[in-house]
């Protein structure tokens, strides 16, 4: 079977009055994986069950291809899903779990031997199919349920955080088993965590959903270096702050100052402002882009003290290869900032504990949203 | 050297208390086999016996009188056993398919009324059965059911249900509806889903359920008696009739009777319980 494209059209669900999902428009093109990501009760494993056919949607559209499958029963809709839970029939061995889906379908015993040895295959699990759910071990069981959803050659593919459950080294070899399947069978995937660092593992695309509302689709580096919102940018772990515009000013080399908490300072509009004194916005600051600088002589020029914050050293972990700074900042907040050994070319190349230090922020890591 | 013996004595000790708990468990447990099995042993005893008065110990003459008795047709006994067991098969049946759907929605939906319904469940559980059947009796009455076997089922189902229902519910408490979820995704339709999945899920507490039923409708009798009148004959009801005319070897041989199809439910569902049980490791 030809991948077909998954669309989801203007999407909303409620449960009773609470609005659960709120026109949620994605596509995922034809054998593309998406990874839907945000935090638990976003609303991610609700458009998920939509797509399934196990909730029907308050409003909007669910197309498969040309078709609209919005009202085809979870049945009839052909498509594959992994849930966090192995969710195996307990009373039933490998062989029949896998080939449930085929005994739905009616399909032949021969066929069926021959496919459930072919779908034991892709999930490495040879020669298990007389063995209980029970005799498994859960990275095991997740395999098998892999199998059965794929075993039915679906249409879609849409995997719920199958591998939270597991243990950290379990889960990076599931990661890569299910990246491989994925791409030989050129499946239309939906994969859904809350895990940024497995989406963007798995995944070229990431639909970042909060609260009910796809908030921003793109590539992993994206939305991790531009979030379209203060939200994404929380989430992927940027500092976001209150502050207000100084003075209506004119946009010059992106720079706007800003005052907050921090204190003055200066960085680029990532959304349209109106642009006049005391306007409320948010400013999101990125940790990755930070650099630690010892603290400067007082004698330096306002241009050269922009957005020179000072600090203490709150806590150091050192890995050897990289080290891991947190700092307090004036406003308490705290900041995570990741160094590579060779990345900081200051006169000193460590710092201690509780040392009085500065940060030092470029206009590009610091984002300014309108409120 | 001390330490070892010290050891020695230790576990010896520790051995002593474990066989003392140990008889103390046995000793219990035979006290209640005694309590069990000495009446029945007695009911075999007085089923064969012909002359057996106060002072004697045993009795003096034996005969198969009673058996002959219970086996033949103008007993009634026969008659009465298949009614019975007819009674309690169709009541059985007809309480786990009212219970199942029941149980499921009781154990794991939530909805308005749901602590009152559970206590309009306990009810007949609750009621004194006597006054019950008595306001039953009179419903029954207007609507022709009286001196009818299908009165009678109606009647039996009024404890059934309850027993069934509740007992299923527990079963069904720990029921993950994300698989029958699943089953759906896989291409199962409602039937499916209920055959394959649910089902099977719920079998253990099924047969259970099942088990109760069949011994609640086995051994009603005032109900049997009050809605039947006298037309609808089963088993306890001239069991109770061979009590009162005095006829204690042939009351005792049906009391065995009446009896055994008990053990063999408790046997048959204990089984299923083990076999279900061992599948699932």
């Amino acid at each position: 079977m030809t991948a077909l494209t998954l669309r989801l059209q203007n999407i909303a669900a409620a449960y009773g009055a609470q609005l659960v999902l709120e026109d949620v428009t994605l596509d995922v093109r034809a054998g593309e994986l998406v990874a839907l990501l945000g935090r638990s009760g976003c609303g991610k494993t609700t458009l998920l069950k939509i797509v399934a056919g196990l909730l029907p949607p308050t409003r909007g559209e669910v197309f498969f291809g040309q078709e609209n499958f919005t009202h085809v029963p979870a049945a009839r809709r052909g498509v594959g899903v992994v849930f966090q839970k192995p969710l195996l029939f307990p009373y039933l061995n490998v062989f029949d779990n896998i080939a449930f889906g085929l005994k739905m379908r009616g399909i032949a015993k021969s066929e069926t031997r021959m496919r459930v040895a072919e779908a034991l295959h892709a999930v490495q699990l040879e020669g298990y199919e007389s063995r209980r759910a029970a005799e498994l071990s859960g990275g095991q069981e997740q395999r098998i349920a892999l199998a059965r959803a794929l075993v039915t050659r679906p249409r879609v593919l849409l995997l719920d955080e199958p591998f939270s459950a597991l243990d950290a080294s379990l889960r990076i070899e599931m990661r890569s088993l299910v990246s491989r399947l994925q791409r030989e069978l050129h499946i239309t995937t939906l994969f859904v965590t809350h895990d940024q660092h497995e989406a963007a593992t798995l995944a070229a695309r990431i639909a970042f959903l909060d609260d009910g509302r796809l908030l921003q689709t793109g590539a992993p580096r994206d939305l991790y270096l531009t979030p379209a919102t203060p939200a994404v940018a929380h989430f992927f772990g940027w500092l976001v702050i209150e502050g207000k515009l100084c003075a209506t000013q004119s946009v010059t080399d992106n720079g706007i100052r800003c005052d907050t908490a921090l204190g003055r300072l200066t960085g680029t509009p990532r959304s349209p402002l109106a642009n006049h004194k005391d306007e409320s916005v948010w400013l999101a600051i990125h940790p990755a882009q930070v650099r630690i600088v010892t603290a400067p002589e007082r004698s330096l020029t306002d241009d050269a003290t922009e957005n020179l914050l000072p600090a203490t050293i709150e806590a150091v972990v050192d890995f050897g290869a990289r080290v891991t700074y947190t700092v307090r900042l004036r406003s308490n907040d705290l900041l995570t900032i990741d160094l590579s050994r060779d990345a900081h070319h200051e006169a000193r190349t460590t710092f201690d504990m509780d040392e009085n230090i500065c940060v030092s922020l470029p206009r590009e890591a610091v984002l300014i949203f309108h409120k | 050297m001390t330490t070892t013996t010290t050891n020695q004595r230790a576990q010896r000790t520790t051995t002593r208390r474990f066989d003392i708990a140990n008889t103390g468990t046995i000793f219990t447990l035979a006290a209640l086999a005694c309590i069990t099995v000495i009446p029945i042993v007695f009911l075999v005893v007085a089923s064969f016996a012909r002359h057996w008065y106060f002072p004697a110990l045993a009795p003096r003459e034996f005969s198969t009188r009673a058996w002959e008795y219970v086996a033949s047709s103008s007993s009634g006994a026969t008659t009465a056993l298949w009614m019975s067991l007819a009674i309690a098969f169709i009541v059985t049946i007809l309480s786990v398919l009212i219970a199942l759907p029941a149980a499921r929605a009781l154990a794991l939906c939530e909805f308005k009324g749901k602590r009152i319904l559970v206590f309009l469940l306990m009810l007949p559980v609750i009621a004194p059965p006597l006054a019950a059947t008595m306001g039953v009796h009179h419903l029954f009455l207007r609507l022709d059911l009286t001196d009818s076997l299908a009165g009678v089922v109606l009647v039996h189902l009024i404890p059934c249900v309850p027993y069934a229902t509740l007992m299923l519910a527990s079963s069904f408490a720990n029921f993950d509806t994300d698989i029958e979820a699943q089953a759906r995704t896989l291409g199962a339709n409602a039937f499916d889903v209920w055959r394959y999945v649910t089902l099977p899920a719920a079998a253990p507490g099924l047969a259970v359920a099942a088990a109760f039923a069949f011994l609640i409708s086995w051994s009603q009798y005032l109900t049997t008696l009050f809605i039947g009148g006298n037309q609808v004959v089963t088993l306890p009801l001239i069991l109770i009739g061979f009590q009162r005319a005095g006829d204690e070897a042939t009351t005792s041989a049906l009391s065995l009777v009446f009896l055994l199809p008990t053990l063999l439910v408790f046997i048959v569902v204990a089984r299923f319980i083990k076999r279900d049980a061992s599948k699932s490791i």
